[in-house]
This record gives structure tokens, C-alpha cells and sequence, in this order.
């Protein structure tokens, strides 16, 4: 990923930074300025607890390029606590299976490398299994 | 001026090839031979506009600007042409612009063209290539493919359900066999055997669960009914309806994973526009990019409850093979449907209507035609 590009998405990335909507109230991830919800517009920050469940799964052996180092590993929609869903890498799964509704949390993980592209190493958020 | 029904847009010519690895083939050399051949079909009628669907073209050839590269390689210079890109709907999108340029009076001919070429680089290249049409930012960024967001749908699909991925044995092994009969296809049947041997690629899915990636072209010769008429062509195949919708480009974004929105809406506004409702129609072809993308367009689009998309359909659908069987250029594929499903119309008994719906984008982006003999 390009540098600026990388940089404009690091409050998302690192902290899961998304916006609430000040007309309904519906949170907001990815931020978008529109809200999905009612149309109008949502600017106001708001910062995601990281919790949330397993909403659906899969596991890749095939990794595209870039990703070819954490392979295989698997992938999800997680349905945050706060209502919307994020595309994420699972992590530290262990020998745990992974289930639909397993609840999780966000961490900070090294996602991809570029290889000698840009010598970019991208973090970036995952989630794993809540530690009871 | 009012748009009459001497207006309507008809289908005059035709031309396709064989979907295959056209290791030896250009993407310029696919789509000018097909034009061609689409124009002769049509008894050379002077050309006016060219539409480019594709959706690689960009990354896999390095080629932007298809419309005035491939015009001047079928020897089409001076037309107006450009690219229309939607991921799998793309060639779907081009036959719909061609569609409005003839009604709309401002254009008299017009190919509508699909071509696509996988083949340029090597499999796991043009695999990671196959993601740019997922959410860059917040998909394949993560890792996401294509592969992956289908099993995502197949996965929640069967726990919402409870149901297991045998399920999906049927509907491929269909799509397969249907298949054996197209000359375009690149498979020719399947059995159960080699169905239950085949490795899991992206849980619950297999190999022969998502369609392979392949090249391939297919164009078409659009014109008024009217200038048809004047041209003497005897019996054009009618575009009685047409509609595009889209969805949120993220799984992550939709309200409902297993309702596909763009479907459902395309769909009833193609079939509005014909003034036909479902129960006119005599044979469909559905997107089928992955085995879960059929379950769930045959639900959305109408034919199947909800839960039993996987079921066999009340109507003909994909007697072609469907992307399963036929294999999926990509931005070529709905123009594979639209052309095969003119020629089919044409060895049929007049009064027959078909709906031919290509969709981009595990659910993004869903183009429907309804066609008449
Ligand atoms: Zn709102």
C-alpha cells in the first residue's frame, strides 16, 4: 500500500477510529461522512470498544501476494459490538476451532509485507479469540 | 423526442469464441476478432460506437483506454467507444449501454463487446490481480480474495440454515454437466466422484465451487428496431428490458449478507421495463461466478424461498453451464450469457422470453436484460 494512502488510514487501522451519527445515532465503521443508516451526514469521531463476534469465517491456503507469509490463516466478518461489521484476519486461534457467534477482540498485527516493492511493512488491526 | 417502440434496441449479430487459457492470444487480438465477427454476422452494417466491458484489463495487460485501442485494432477508426467496467457485470453493463445509445437516437449501431485475458500472467498473480475488484482499503487489504468472500457467504449461508456443503454437489455438478453441451464451455461434465475428491480451497468451498478464471470474448451488434427493419435483417432478437442496481461494494456493508439487494431490484426493474413478470419467462441465466452466488441469486431474484436457493429451480436455469461450466473471463462473462442467449433465441419458437442477469462483485453489482424472439 502507498505511503500517503497507509498514513490517511492509521487512525482507522491502529485504533478502529469510525464516526457516530449525530441525526440516528448508528456507528459508523468505516468512516464514510455519510451515514449508511439515514443518509445524512456523520463527521463526529467515535472510537470502537475492538469487541465483538465471529459473524462468518473461512480459511485460506491460497494467500494473494503480500500475504503469502501468514499462510494459511483464517478470515472473517466480525460484527462488532457497537453494531457494524469488519472484514479481519483472525489471530492466536491456536488449536481452537473457529465458530460463527465466537466471541473476539482486536489487536494490533503486522498484516502484509510488500516484499522489495516499497519495503513497506503494513499493521494494522486482527482479531482474536477473547482470553476467559 | 419520445422513445416509441420502433426504438426498442434488437440484436443483429453476433460473435464469440471458445472460452479457454489463450496463452497465445492478446487482449486486443480476442476482442478485435470477435467484433469482427459479430459485424460480419450482422452483414457489415457501418458502425457507429463500440463498449468495452472488462474489468483487468488495467493491471493484468497494463492496457487502459480499451475503447480507442480495440476500435483501431478491428478497423473501427473514427467510432465513439470506451470502456465500461463493473467487475463480472462488466460486459453486461457494456451490452447496456449500447442498448440506451441506439434508444436514446444518438448512436444507430453499436457493438457491445466483452473481453477479457487472465491467462497474461502467472495463476496466483492474476488470482491477487482478481481481489482489485474487492474494497481495497478494507478487504483486500486484509487479505481478502474473491475465493475467500464467497466462502464467507457459503459459510454463513449453511450455519444460518443449518445445512451442510453437500448441498452444493447438485447445483455444480449441474452447472458442469449443462456445460457439456456449449461449445464455448471449457468443462465438459462432471461426476460425483471427482465432485467429493476435490480439495477445500477457502472453507466450506472447493475447487469446483468457484468458477475457474480463463479467457475469453463475445460481442454483439445493436441497433433500433426500426434501423433493422431498414437494414432487412430478418429476425432480430428483441432487448425488452434492462436494468442495472448495486449493492455496498463490501460484504461488511450490507444490512443482510444473504439478501442480495442488487439482484432483487435489477431484476424487478428489467422485468418492469419488459412489462413481463417472472412467471413469462422461459428460461433464465444467473450469475454463477461461485456455487453460492447462484444460490443466492436464484432467492433473490425470485425463483427459490429463501433457505432453498440451492434446490432444483422451477424454470431452466444456466442450460449453457453458467460461469461453473462455461469458465469466467470475468468481464466478458455477461456477455457470454447475453450472446449464447440471443443465439439460443434464435433456433427457439418465436414468443420465447429469457432473462440473462451477470453480477459483479459477490452481490455489488447486478445488470438484467430481459430478451425476446
Ligand atoms: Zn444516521
Amino acid at each position: 500500500m502507498e505511503t500517503p494512502r497507509h498514513w490517511r488510514l492509521k487512525k482507522q487501522r491502529y485504533a478502529l477510529v469510525g464516526e457516530e451519527c449525530p441525526h440516528c445515532k448508528a456507528k459508523i465503521f468505516p468512516p464514510r461522512d455519510v451515514c449508511p443508516e439515514c443518509g445524512l451526514e456523520a463527521k463526529t469521531v467515535y472510537h470502537f470498544s475492538g469487541k465483538g463476534e465471529v459473524y462468518s469465517y473461512t480459511s485460506l491456503t491460497d494467500a494473494p501476494a503480500g500475504f503469502q507469509a501468514s499462510a494459511p490463516y483464517a478470515i472473517a466478518l466480525v460484527k462488532l459490538e457497537e453494531g457494524p461489521i469488519v472484514t479481519a484476519q483472525l489471530t492466536d486461534i491456536g488449536n481452537e476451532p473457529v465458530k460463527i457467534g465466537m466471541p473476539v477482540e482486536m489487536v494490533t498485527r503486522k498484516l502484509r509485507d510488500d516484499g522489495d516493492e516499497r519495503g513497506m511493512i503494513i499493521y494494522g488491526y486482527k482479531f482474536r479469540p477473547v482470553l476467559s | 423526442m419520445a422513445i416509441t417502440a420502433s426504438d426498442e434496441p434488437v440484436v443483429i449479430g453476433t460473435g464469440i469464441v471458445p472460452v479457454r487459457e489463450a496463452w497465445e492470444t492478446s487482449l486486443r487480438d480476442l476482442g478485435s476478432h470477435v467484433v469482427r465477427a459479430a459485424l460480419k454476422d450482422a452483414s457489415n452494417p457501418k458502425v457507429d460506437a463500440l463498449y468495452v466491458g472488462n474489468a483487468y484489463g488495467n493491471v493484468l495487460s497494463h492496457q487502459a483506454n480499451l475503447g480507442a485501442l480495440i476500435s483501431e485494432h478491428s478497423g473501427l477508426c473514427g467510432v465513439e467507444s470506451h470502456t465500461v467496467e463493473a467487475a463480472g457485470a462488466s460486459g453486461a453493463g457494456a451490452f447496456r449501454a449500447a442498448c440506451i445509445a441506439v434508444q436514446s437516437g444518438w448512436v444507430d449501431v453499436a457493438i457491445a463487446l466483452g473481453v477479457e485475458k487472465f491467462t497474461e500472467v502467472p495463476g496466483s498473480e492474476a488470482e491477487s490481480a482478481a481481489a482489485l475488484t474487492l474494497n481495497y482499503e478494507y478487504e483486500s487489504s486484509q487479505g481478502m480474495t474473491l475465493q475467500a468472500q464467497a466462502a464467507l457467504l457459503a459459510q454463513r449461508y449453511l450455519a444460518h440454515w443449518n445445512l451442510s456443503r453437500d448441498i452444493f454437489e447438485g447445483v455444480v455438478i449441474a452447472a458442469y454437466n449443462h456445460a457439456a453441451d456449449n461449445p464455448n464451455a471449457m468443462f465438459h461434465g462432471m461426476d460425483e466422484k471427482r465432485y467429493r475428491n476435490q480439495p477445500i480451497i477457502a472453507d466450506p468451498l472447493g475447487l469446483y465451487d468457484t468458477a475457474f478464471l480463463a479467457d475469453g470474448a463475445a460481442a454483439a451488434v445493436i441497433v433500433r428496431k426500426s434501423t433493422a427493419q431498414a437494414l432487412g435483417v430478418a429476425s432480430p432478437i428483441f432487448v425488452r428490458g434492462s436494468a442495472n442496481a448495486v449493492a455496498p461494494l463490501s460484504l461488511h456493508d450490507r444490512h443482510d449478507l444473504l439478501s442480495w439487494d442488487a439482484v432483487r431490484k435489477s431484476t424487478l426493474a428489467a422485468l418492469h421495463k419488459a412489462h413481463l413478470s417472472l412467471a413469462d419467462i422461459d428460461w433464465l441465466e444467473l450469475w454463477d461466478a461461485s456455487v453460492i452466488e447462484l444460490v443466492l441469486s436464484l432467492e433473490s431474484g425470485g425463483l427459490l424461498e429463501a433457505g432453498k436457493g440451492w434446490q432444483s429451480p422451477p424454470k431452466p436455469v444456466n442450460q449453457s453451464g453458467g460461469c461453473l461450466g462455461r469458465g469466467n473471463p470475468v468481464g466478458a462473462s455477461g456477455m457470454y450469457q447475453l450472446v449464447e442467449s440471443v443465439n439460443r433465441l434464435q433456433n427457439e419458437d418465436a414468443g420465447r422470453n429469457a432473462l440473462i442477469q451477470a453480477v459483479g462483485g459477490c452481490g455489488a453489482t447486478a445488470i438484467t436484460h430481459i430478451l425476446s424472439n
